[in-house]
């Protein structure tokens, strides 16, 4: 049980009903009707409405909008809330989406999530080069490296580095901004990067951890996990067993945060959610846990999963109508507030902020004070006169 | 004016370039150095121009800081704000003017390429344009794993498949494929779906793209290399080319050849529009303008001048002082780097038996474009000038420091070209395509 009094996190996915649903039991405007960019714009508006952490697009079948333009003119229409999205590492080059990524965080004001994938598809591989994607093993090895190497350019310009003196003419102080010459298995990048570190540092990392190889990975590197536990037990071990590996990392637990996805039904009653969502193919309500019933019954669910160390929060798979995150933020979201389980107003800017995460030191100049402690020590043990 | 009188009107490209195309513009008192990527101050750029009434605001790429990267932060401003992301957060705030960014073809995927620009055209509703430039530096491929460059004329051949994968991309979903309307049915009609399955020398691509197709069809194609190759790949494949001319007579001799190269491709003359760059200081006298251009050289530290000169002609020129002619240079053949503003430089030194300060001053604000220090109207005459004994088809405005630099051109160049019948005063359309005059492609697969 959590003993201090905490609030949880919550995400929402940008996801269009027909990419995983077939049309039956719609009870508001029909999101089958809409074109897929102005669902998402809608429901990033209700996201943020709501208060939500942080909006998803998830790598989804076509038609969907390209997600690091999406989630940058998502920037100029919102003002607080996290954008996330799912691109992954195997067919792109380290430089482009670090900086892409850096961009993103800086136009938005430190808002930038990555969710971090490989592609193990066929038909993905073939519109890429390759007859066949690269073996499991490879494209994760493949994918830690690029993260690693996105984590150096990232941290390339120190966040002093920058001086912008008009009357000297001095702009940088190049002792701050550093090259990699990083030389791995899969690339060769030099830098620095050619923009300034940026708000958060670097973005917040999301990764899944439907696979061992995958935890092991997200418990070294994610900041926030996604889980598709289906059972209150089946979500504890889970978060017991992230939350341990990452300590083993010398991370701090509170550093990883873990988000179990749920689908709500809402209804005004247990009844009428259950008359409305009864006859939904379940089995195509993605891989989600479905919670449903009135919005006290919801946020029951939510709070038990919560209180009892489960996950840290939840990211919701908005039903399929454009209204389904609505019924959530206009009923469920004030249950939660109430509760004093969720916030009433946003109290940070950066993503960072409204998750509890600290903002990175930069690698670079992490070794660069470090050297500097070991070279006063040196000094007055009179090693260095 | 009547119908009857339309007359043949400039088109405008707003080219964002840092704070300011100068090299010392971000010391520039009045301007905005510590907005440089938030997200207001290209709003605020964007936003005058298309008060302005501009075609296009422009935004050029480099993936890498120059070669000599730690003269460039030391005492210049090299970070650039990354194209696609950029252009798609001023969608939000821009209703009519075209976004158009540079994105290379030498470090990037087609599938990805075609997959953006078909999303920022779906955002903005018909406005993207996409540059499709070759990278040409030897330092850029040590941040993508190669050592040295592609060789110029790989580099063309390489771009040329990419554009037509890309092209190939945007056609391969019909108009009407997706079926929003039809409840119950198929969400996606499969008839109006299409593989590409491409197979060529540097890519093989199957498609369908991931991305319905975007409202102009496809994005407008934009060239900004010169050279003879790159005049062959514009001639086939760019609706606008970005080039820098420093003489009428070079500008009108380079409009002429690459226009006749259009009907080999089945093209006409109007399905191509030729936008050179030029930077204008302007004065409310001819005198206040061109103190404010000695203004912007005084702020040039002189191994600032020297670093751009080394970057351009790849020769360190640091041993001459600032008053001595120049050494002989090599000619344009024996580089493997951007060879047409090589020879404009090269061309311009010998023409004007430039000194070291002089030619740094030349670079230092438009980089080989035109510069020009005048009143309005001054302006005004060069642009309409050059307009009408067809050296080219409008201009791409370089501000030489933001956001002032632009709001000058909006406020006082813009109504005196709108009062001589050069430019509209109202957008007449709604798509980038409308207001570059550019028909909308008809889709490769469309039953005719």
């Amino acid at each position: 049980m959590r003993t201090t009094k905490q609030t949880m996190h919550l995400g929402a996915f940008l996801v269009h009903p027909r990419a995983h649903i077939k049309p039956s039991g719609y009870t508001h405007t029909d999101a089958q009707h809409i074109e897929p960019f102005k669902l998402y714009e809608h429901l990033a508006y209700s996201a943020e409405q709501g208060k939500l952490d942080f909006i998803y697009l998830a790598d989804s079948q076509a038609p969907s909008p390209e997600p690091l333009t999406f989630l940058s003119y998502l920037a100029g229409i919102t003002t607080r809330i996290g954008l996330a999205a799912a691109v992954s590492t195997t067919y792109y080059e380290p430089f482009n989406l670090a900086r892409e990524f850096c961009c993103l965080d800086h136009l938005s004001g430190g808002r930038a999530a990555w969710k971090v994938i490989t592609s193990g598809s066929e038909a993905e591989a073939h519109h890429f080069n390759q007859d066949h994607p690269p073996a499991l093993q490879q494209r994760q090895n493949q994918a830690q490296e690029f993260l690693d190497v996105a984590y150096s350019l990232w941290d390339s310009w120190e966040d002093n580095a920058i001086l912008a003196n008009k009357e000297s003419g001095i702009f940088a102080d190049p002792t701050k901004v550093h090259e990699l010459n990083h030389r791995g298995e899969f690339f060769a990048v030099r830098g620095p990067l050619n923009l300034p570190r940026s708000p958060q540092g670097r973005p917040v990392i999301l990764q899944d951890a439907d696979s061992e190889a995958g935890t092991l990975f997200a418990a070294e590197t994610a900041e926030v996990v996604f889980t598709t536990s289906q059972t209150l037990e089946d979500a504890q071990h889970f978060y017991q067993k992230i939350k341990s590996l990452a300590t083993a990392h010398g991370r701090s637990a509170d550093q990883i945060k873990v988000m179990a996805g749920i689908y709500p039904a809402v209804g005004i009653s247990e009844e009428e959610a259950l008359q409305t969502f009864a006859h939904l193919p379940l089995t195509n309500a993605s891989s989600h846990r479905l919670v449903y019933g009135s919005p006290s019954q919801i946020a029951d669910q939510l709070e038990e999963w919560f209180a009892k160390e489960a996950c840290d929060g939840f990211v919701i798979t908005p039903p399929n109508s454009a209204g389904g995150l609505e019924d959530f933020v206009q009923n469920v979201i004030p249950e939660l507030q109430i509760r004093g389980l969720f916030r009433y107003e946003y109290e940070g800017t950066t993503l960072r902020e409204h998750l509890g995460l600290s903002r990175p030191q930069s690698r670079f100049q992490a070794a660069r004070a470090s050297s500097e402690v070991l070279h006063s020590k040196e000094v007055q043990d009179g090693k260095i006169k | 004016m009547g119908k009857l009188s339309k007359q043949r009107q400039l088109h405008l490209g707003a080219f964002i370039f840092g704070v300011g195309h100068h090299v010392a513009a971000w010391r520039y008192p009045e301007s905005d150095t510590n907005g440089l990527l938030k997200l207001d101050f290209y709003r605020q750029f964007a936003q005058a121009a298309e008060r302005g009434k501009f075609d296009l605001i422009f935004v050029e790429d480099i993936p890498v800081l120059p070669e000599q990267w730690e003269r460039a932060v030391n005492y210049t401003l090299p970070v650039r704000a990354e194209t696609m992301t950029l252009l798609s957060a001023l969608a939000s705030a821009t209703k009519h003017i075209g976004l158009v960014g540079t994105v290379s073809t030498t470090y990037n995927e087609p599938f990805h390429v075609a997959s953006k620009f078909a999303s920022l055209d779906h955002l903005s509703q018909g406005r993207a344009g996409w540059n499709a430039v070759t990278t040409s530096l030897d330092h850029t491929a040590k941040n993508f794993g190669r050592d040295q460059h592609l060789e110029h004329s790989l580099r063309y051949e390489r771009a040329k498949e990419f554009v037509n994968v890309v092209k190939a991309l945007w056609d391969s979903w019909e108009e009407d494929a997706l079926l929003m309307d039809e409840a119950g049915a198929h969400w996606v009609n499969p008839d109006k779906v299409h593989e590409i399955n491409h197979q060529g020398t540097h890519f093989s691509v199957r498609g369908p793209l991931n991305i319905h197709r975007p409202p102009q069809g496809q994005p407008v194609i934009v060239q900004a290399g010169s050279s003879t190759t790159g005049q062959a790949f514009a001639a086939q494949a760019a609706e606008v080319v970005f080039t820098a001319w420093q003489t009428l007579e070079e500008a009108q001799s380079f409009y002429t050849q690459l226009k006749s190269q259009l009907p080999a491709y089945g093209r006409s003359s109007e399905e191509l529009k030729i936008l050179p760059g030029i930077l204008p200081f302007i004065g409310s006298t001819e005198e206040e303008a061109q103190e404010k251009e000695a203004a912007f050289q005084d702020l040039v530290l002189p191994t600032v001048g020297y670093g751009m000169l080394q970057n351009m002609l790849k020769v360190d020129l640091s041993s001459y002082p600032l008053d001595s002619p120049l050494p002989t240079l090599p000619d344009a053949a024996e580089i493997n780097g951007g060879k047409s503003r090589y020879q404009l430089l090269l061309d311009m030194t010998r023409r004007e038996n430039l000194t070291v300060r002089q030619l740094i001053h030349r670079v230092t604000g438009a980089r080989g474009h035109r510069t020009m220090a005048g009143t309005p109207k001054q302006i005004a005459d060069l642009m309409e000038e050059w307009f009408v004994n067809e050296a080219c088809d409008g201009f791409n405005i370089m501000p030489p420091y933001l956001p002032g630099g632009l709001d000058a051109f909006v406020d006082l160049v813009i109504p005196e070209l709108q009062r001589r019948g050069l430019f509209r005063t109202e957008y007449e359309g709604t798509t980038l395509r409308d207001h570059l005059g550019l028909e909308k492609p008809i889709n490769r697969h469309a039953k005719r």
